[in-house]
C-alpha cells in the first residue's frame, strides 16, 4: 500500500513537473494608459485656469462677417470670471459672469452668457461652449463645442503683446463711442422734435418707408413700407448700431435691386436727419417731413385698377363730379395751424353782413359739369364753393373757380383763376388772397383719411394735406357717388 | 515488478519534462502607430470629423453601397469640402450639439455616405422612385445630391437639411427605439400594400400623418414628422397639429423623444432657420 502510494506521489510530481515546464512564453503588453476622467480632468484644468493670476487671453472670431474680439478672462476659484474684450459693451472689465464645465466625452469650458460670448453667440452666430484640450506649451486649445467650425483658438496666459491688441480694440472703442456721441444727439435731436409736420419718414431717392419709431433703450428702430410688388405695407422693426457716421441697420432693408444696410447722417435740420447716403438707395431723409414716403393705396372699390386719390380728386372728364366738403367743427376739419386764417376769413365775411359764425363751410367742386346747366368751360369747371349764411339767415353759395395739375398719385396743386361767381365778386379780393396762401404751387397731397362710420354707405374722408407746410391741411367728407369710391 | 514500474515512470517523466520545457519564442509587442497622411483639407475636415465623432464621412464611390436597381453618381471631389464644412457641421452637427453637450458624439451614424446625385430606381416595384436618402440601421446614412451644392439656392438648402435631419431620425429610432404609442395612432392608417403617393396631403394629415410619405410605414412616419417639424416654424406646426387629435397625439410622442434627449425640435428649427438667413 505504501508503494502505491510513493508511485501515485511520483506520478502527480512527474505531471505537475510536466505542466510547469509547459507553460510557454507569453507576450506581456504595456500597461495602457486610461484617459483621465472628466470630472477629474475638470478639477486639474480648472487648478491651471485659476492659478494664473494675470488671466488669460483669447482672440476669439465667431464668423468670418465678425471681426476677430480680444478677449482677457480671469478665472476665479468661486467659478466667477472678470472678463474684458474689445467689444463694445464689454470693453470695460465686468465680474458678473461665470464659467463651468461640461462634456461627456470630450471636457467643455462653458462661459455664462451674460458675458461676451453670450454677446458673440446672439450677434455673430458664435457659441460660449469650448472643447478645450491642455498643449505641451501649457495653452489650451479650444474649439466650438458645438461643432460649428472646426478652427482652434489659443487661450493663452496674457503676454504684453496680448494686452497691447486688447488695448488697442479697447481705445478704438473709446475712440468710436466719443465719435458716435454726435450720432447720438442727433438721433436724439429727432426723437425730441415735435414740429407738427404730417409725415414722419425714411424718404430716399430709391426707397421709402414710414418712420413709427426708434427705441434708443433697445437700439431698435421701426420703419413701415410696401415690399416691391405687394400692395400691402409691412412694419419692420430693425436693430441698429451707432457708427461715427451714422447707424448700420440689422438685418439690412432689401427693396428690388436696392440694399440699405446703413444710414450716413448728415446734419439735423428742420425736425429730420438728412441721408448723405444709404447702401445703394441714395441720399435724403430721417424724420419730420410735408410728403409722404410712397404713394397711397389706390381705389379698393368703385373705381378702374390704379385709380388714385389724386385721380378721385380731380375727375378729370369723369363724371359725377367730385363733392367734398368740410363741416363746422374747426378742431376735426381744420388743423391747428389752419384755423388762423379759416377764423380770419370767417371774421371777414361777418364783417360784411354775413352770420358766419352760425355757418362757414368749404366746398370743393371739381369737374363740377353734368352736361346741361353749367357751362363746359375749363376756367369755371373747379370750384371752391363757401357755404355761408347771410344776414337774413340764409345760406348762400360764394363760387370762386380754379384749376387744377395733376403731379403724382396723390399730388395736385391748385391755381386760382381769380375769378368767382358774379354774387361773390365783392368778397373775390380776400377769398383768392386765402386760396393762394394755402394753396400754394408745392401743392397738396390727397390722403385717405378712413371713413365717417362704420356703416356700409359710410363716407370716404379725404385730408388735402399741404406739400409746402404739412401742418397745414383740410379734412373733406367726400359725397358718395351713385358707386362709392373707396380706398380704406 | 514494482521496480519496473517506477523506471517506467521515471522515464515518462524524463521524456515528458525534456518535451515540455521545449520553450517559444514571445511574439514581440509593437504598438500600433497610427500613420495618418493628412494631404489636403479635405482630408483634414473629414479625419477631425472622425476624431471628435467617430462618424467616417466616405466620399469615394463604392457601387455596392446601393441596390443593383438604383443608379446614383457620385460627388465631385471639390464639392465634399465645402459640404461638409457649410452643410454637415453647420446644419446637421452644430444644431443638436448647441443644445446638448456631446450629442452627436454619441449619436452620429459610424458611416456616413456621400452620393452626387439622388438614388434613382428605375426598375422594379419602386419604378421611377428617387431617394434623398438612407438610413441602413444606426450606422449608415447614405446622404445625396451633394453634387447641387449651391449656398444660395435655398430649395436644394432645405432639401439637403431636411433630409439629413429625416434619416438622423432613422438612426435615433434605431438606436432609442420610438414609443410604442406612436406606431398605434395611426394603426390601420397607413398605406400598407398600397403606394402611398395615392393618398392627398389632406388625407395623410387626416390619418395623423405629417406627409402621405409617412403612410409608407410607421418608421418612415416618424422621421417625417421630424423632418416636417425642423422645416416649419412652431406656430404653423402648431397651426397644423391643431386639425386632429391623431397629429397631436403623434407631434407629443415625438417633439417629448427629442426633448427627452435634451433637444428641442423648434428650437433647433429656429436655429436653421437663422443659418439659412444668413448663408
Amino acid at each position: 500500500m505504501k508503494r502505491i502510494n510513493l508511485y501515485i506521489t511520483c506520478a502527480w510530481c512527474a505531471g505537475m513537473l510536466v505542466l510547469a515546464a509547459c507553460k510557454k512564453v507569453t507576450t506581456t503588453l504595456p500597461p495602457k494608459p486610461l484617459p483621465p476622467a472628466i470630472d477629474s480632468l475638470a478639477v486639474s484644468y480648472k487648478a491651471l485656469l485659476t492659478a494664473n493670476t494675470a488671466g488669460w487671453y483669447m482672440l476669439y472670431q465667431p464668423s468670418d462677417a465678425a471681426t476677430a474680439t480680444a478677449i482677457r478672462i480671469q478665472f476665479n476659484q468661486d467659478n466667477s470670471t472678470s472678463i474684458v474684450a474689445g467689444l463694445k459693451g464689454y470693453h470695460e472689465e465686468k465680474n458678473d459672469g461665470s464659467y463651468s464645465f461640461d462634456g461627456e466625452y470630450s471636457l467643455q469650458l462653458v462661459f455664462s452668457d451674460n458675458t461676451v460670448f453670450g454677446e458673440l453667440t446672439r450677434r455673430w452666430n458664435g457659441f460660449n461652449k469650448f472643447r478645450i484640450t491642455l498643449l505641451e506649451n501649457g495653452e489650451f486649445a479650444l474649439r466650438r463645442a458645438d461643432g460649428f467650425d472646426n478652427k482652434t483658438i489659443l487661450l493663452s496666459k496674457v503676454t504684453p503683446a496680448h494686452t497691447q491688441v486688447l488695448n488697442d480694440q479697447v481705445q478704438a472703442i473709446y475712440g468710436q463711442i466719443a465719435l458716435e456721441a454726435a450720432t447720438r444727439e442727433k438721433l436724439q435731436a429727432l426723437i425730441g422734435a415735435q414740429p407738427g409736420y404730417y409725415f414722419n419718414n425714411l424718404l430716399l431717392e430709391n426707397f421709402g418707408a414710414y418712420l413709427e419709431g426708434i427705441d434708443t433703450a433697445t437700439n431698435e428702430i421701426t420703419l413701415k413700407w410696401r415690399p416691391e410688388g405687394s400692395a400691402t405695407a409691412v412694419s419692420t422693426t430693425l436693430h441698429y448700431d451707432l457708427f461715427p457716421g451714422g447707424i448700420t441697420l440689422e438685418p439690412a432693408i432689401h427693396y428690388g435691386g436696392y440694399t440699405i444696410d446703413s444710414l450716413y447722417f448728415g446734419a439735423f435740420d428742420d425736425g429730420a436727419i438728412e441721408i448723405v447716403s444709404s447702401g445703394n438707395a441714395g441720399a435724403g431723409k430721417l424724420g419730420w417731413m410735408h410728403v409722404p414716403p410712397y404713394p397711397y393705396q389706390t381705389a379698393i372699390t368703385g373705381a378702374p385698377a390704379g385709380y388714385t386719390t389724386a385721380d378721385f380728386f380731380i375727375r378729370h372728364g369723369e363724371l359725377p363730379r367730385f363733392y367734398g366738403y368740410t363741416l363746422d367743427d374747426m378742431d376735426t376739419y381744420y388743423s391747428p395751424a389752419l384755423q388762423p386764417y379759416i377764423q380770419d376769413l370767417k371774421d371777414y365775411f361777418v364783417s360784411q353782413g354775413f352770420k358766419a359764425d352760425e355757418i362757414f363751410r368749404l366746398q370743393f367742386y371739381n369737374n363740377n359739369y353734368n352736361g346741361g346747366s353749367l357751362p363746359d368751360d375749363h376756367a369755371t369747371r373747379n370750384q371752391l364753393q363757401l357755404l355761408v349764411r347771410n344776414g337774413a339767415g340764409s345760406s348762400t353759395w360764394q363760387v370762386f373757380f380754379y384749376d387744377l395739375q395733376q403731379h403724382g398719385p396723390n399730388h395736385v396743386s391748385m391755381v386760382s383763376f381769380g375769378t368767382s361767381g358774379s354774387s361773390s365778386a365783392p368778397y373775390k379780393d380776400k377769398v383768392v388772397e386765402f386760396m393762394n396762401e394755402i394753396f400754394t404751387p408745392e401743392g397738396f397731397t390727397v390722403v385717405p383719411a378712413g371713413r365717417n362710420g362704420t356703416a356700409a354707405t359710410a363716407l370716404q374722408q379725404l385730408r388735402l394735406v399741404s406739400r409746402k407746410d404739412s401742418r397745414i391741411w383740410i379734412l373733406l367728407l367726400v359725397a358718395n357717388f351713385p358707386t362709392p369710391i373707396y380706398f380704406d | 515488478m514494482s521496480n519496473t514500474i517506477a523506471c517506467f515512470v521515471a522515464i515518462l517523466t524524463g521524456i515528458s519534462v525534456a518535451a515540455g520545457c521545449k520553450k517559444g519564442t514571445a511574439i514581440p509587442y509593437e504598438p500600433y502607430e497610427e500613420h495618418i497622411r493628412l494631404e489636403n483639407a479635405t482630408d483634414s475636415a473629414l479625419y477631425a470629423i472622425y476624431k471628435e465623432y467617430q462618424t467616417k464621412i466616405i466620399y469615394r464611390w463604392d457601387r455596392r453601397y446601393i441596390t443593383a436597381d438604383a443608379f446614383a453618381s457620385p460627388p465631385e471631389y471639390e464639392l465634399v469640402l465645402p459640404y461638409v464644412e457649410n452643410v454637415l457641421r453647420k446644419l446637421f452637427i452644430a444644431p443638436y450639439d448647441r443644445q446638448k453637450a456631446d450629442f452627436m458624439r454619441a449619436n452620429m451614424p459610424i458611416e456616413m455616405i456621400l452620393f452626387g446625385t439622388k438614388m434613382n430606381y428605375v426598375e422594379g416595384d419602386e419604378r421611377n422612385f428617387s431617394a434623398s436618402g438612407v438610413a441602413y440601421g444606426l450606422s449608415r446614412v447614405i446622404v445625396t445630391g451633394v453634387n447641387g451644392y449651391d449656398l444660395k439656392d435655398g430649395a436644394w438648402l432645405r432639401n439637403q437639411y431636411a433630409t439629413l435631419h429625416h434619416e438622423f431620425a432613422h438612426v435615433l429610432d434605431k438606436k432609442y427605439g420610438r414609443p410604442e404609442a406612436f406606431d398605434k395612432v395611426s394603426e390601420g392608417k397607413y398605406a400598407g400594400g398600397t403606394s402611398y403617393a395615392v393618398y392627398s396631403q389632406a388625407e395623410a394629415r387626416s390619418r395623423g400623418f405629417w406627409r402621405n410619405y409617412g403612410m409608407s410605414n410607421e418608421s418612415e412616419d416618424f422621421a417625417s414628422w421630424v423632418d416636417g417639424i425642423v422645416t416649419t416654424p412652431k406656430a404653423k406646426v402648431l397651426d397644423i397639429v391643431a386639425q386632429n387629435d391623431l397629429l397631436q397625439q403623434k407631434y407629443k410622442i415625438v417633439y417629448n423623444f427629442y426633448l427627452d434627449k435634451g433637444i428641442d425640435l423648434h428650437e433647433l428649427q429656429a436655429y436653421l432657420q437663422s443659418i439659412l438667413d444668413n448663408l
